[in-house]
């Protein structure tokens, strides 16, 4: 990450919280299908991400261990289970299989 | 999001939201989540409140009048007596919401150690930019081969549900320019849903900057351990630590997928990026998978147009309870 990608990324953060707070306000309200989209746009990217990096190999698709590891995270999230228990049990879980494969 | 539409109708007749009892249930709406936005599941843990509660995402019917809060409108918040108020949250919720910002935190700081990024590097990205959701969207696309462009505007899309919950706060955050500035700076999914319960101002004020300092020092305090134990955790893929992301990234916006048209919204947004992969370049089925969230949103508005609702989706007056977006936080 380099200090370009690093004052990108607080431009995107921080500005869109300034834009939120300072020029959008109440201004929102009267525009429900802007304010839907914004709220769902983080959905849409970040569930893509996680279909990237459970099967995606550069442009092509690899099924493997990624894929019981994401598995046991969908389960305990949906467990309600703590951020932590999530990423350590999808760890280990992935961890483990790879030793005995 | 889509109010106007029956089946939110019915998921709000239930709304436990303002239970005095369960001061963190509501704080779920926050959750809808910043991917990064680690405290969002917490906040729902802290309350295991059904995910499937209506209260969980206020955002999603913005013009629905919870049954407990008759006539409430932006404008009449002062004259709601604090007596409807929930209790504010406790020293275990605030410790609850810390802690789940220290693991986020302590995740994305190993992360970027892996990738020999420097302790003052990741510090200061971790202040500034105050969104893991963001830091993991960048390195994410970074990681599947995609171009510094396409990781930044990925970053980008995940952060927009911060304007939404700034919005949101504008109104509600009394104080002089220098709060409301860090306010705003600072505005996570969990500190914007827990404040948005109270209508008391003081008291809305005085949750919203004990949550954000429970986030903050959780968060920061999370950077610094796990900058420090990226290094030696070495072969990052044989321990499985390939998993990290995916498993960080749904864990953040959990909150966010346990709303219908959340889930609606992921479900297509995978199998869309799924069936992408092979034939675009790295980087653009993530962001293609945006659009996504536009189909949704209009889909579900064209159905409820075609159908006869007492609320007209053009008399939406939202009030800006609902926005929660993401659960990652930050």
């Amino acid at each position: 990450m380099s200090w370009l990608a690093v004052i990108l990324l607080t431009l995107g953060a921080a500005g869109q919280r300034l834009i939120g707070m300072y020029l959008v306000g109440s201004k929102l309200d009267r525009r429900p299908v802007l304010r839907q989209i914004a709220e769902l746009l983080p959905v849409a990217v970040v569930v893509a991400l996680i279909a990237q990096l459970t099967v995606g190999d550069g442009r092509s698709i690899t099924l493997d261990t990624r894929l019981i590891g994401v598995a046991v995270a969908i389960v305990l999230v949906w467990r309600r289970a703590p951020f932590i228990v999530v990423v350590l049990g999808a760890v280990v879980t992935t961890a483990a299989v790879r030793a005995v494969i | 999001m889509a109010n106007e539409l029956p089946d939110d109708h019915d998921r709000g007749s239930g709304d436990p939201g303002v239970d005095p009892a369960d001061p963190a249930a509501s704080a779920d709406p926050a959750d809808p989540v910043d991917p990064a936005d680690p405290a969002d599941p917490s906040v729902d843990r802290a309350a295991s409140v059904d995910p499937a509660d209506p209260s969980l995402d206020p955002a999603d019917r913005p013009d629905q009048v919870p049954p407990d809060r008759p006539g409430e409108t932006p404008g009449e918040i002062d004259d709601a007596g604090p007596d409807a108020d929930p209790p504010e949250p406790s020293a275990a919720v605030l410790a609850t919401l810390c802690f789940t910002f220290f693991s986020v935190g302590v995740t994305v700081a190993a992360a970027l150690a892996e990738r020999d990024v420097g302790v003052l590097t990741a510090m200061v990205v971790a202040v500034t930019a105050y969104s893991a959701t963001s830091e993991l969207a960048f390195l994410s696309v970074r990681e599947a081969g995609g171009s510094v462009t396409a990781a930044v505007a990925s970053a980008w899309l995940v952060a927009t549900r911060f304007g939404v919950l700034t919005a949101t706060l504008g109104g509600r955050l009394s104080g002089g320019p220098g709060p409301r500035l860090l306010g705003a700076w600072l505005t996570v999914d969990p500190n914007v849903g827990l404040m948005i319960q109270y209508r008391d101002r003081a008291r809305a004020r005085r949750v919203y900057w004990r949550t954000t300092a429970a986030l903050a020092v959780g968060w920061i305090a999370g950077n610094a351990v796990g900058i420090t134990l990226g290094d030696v955790l070495g072969d990052a893929d044989r321990w499985g630590l390939d998993v990290v992301f995916p498993a960080a990234l749904l864990a953040t916006i959990r909150p966010l997928l346990a709303t219908q048209v959340g889930l609606v919204t992921g479900v297509g947004s995978a199998v869309l990026c799924v069936a992408l992969i092979t034939f675009v370049p790295a980087g653009l089925p993530i962001l293609l998978s945006a659009f996504v969230a536009v189909a949704v949103v209009l889909a579900r508005r064209a159905r409820g147009r075609n159908r006869p609702t007492p609320d007209d989706p053009g008399v939406e007056t939202a009030t800006t309870d609902g926005h929660a977006v993401e659960g990652g936080g930050r």
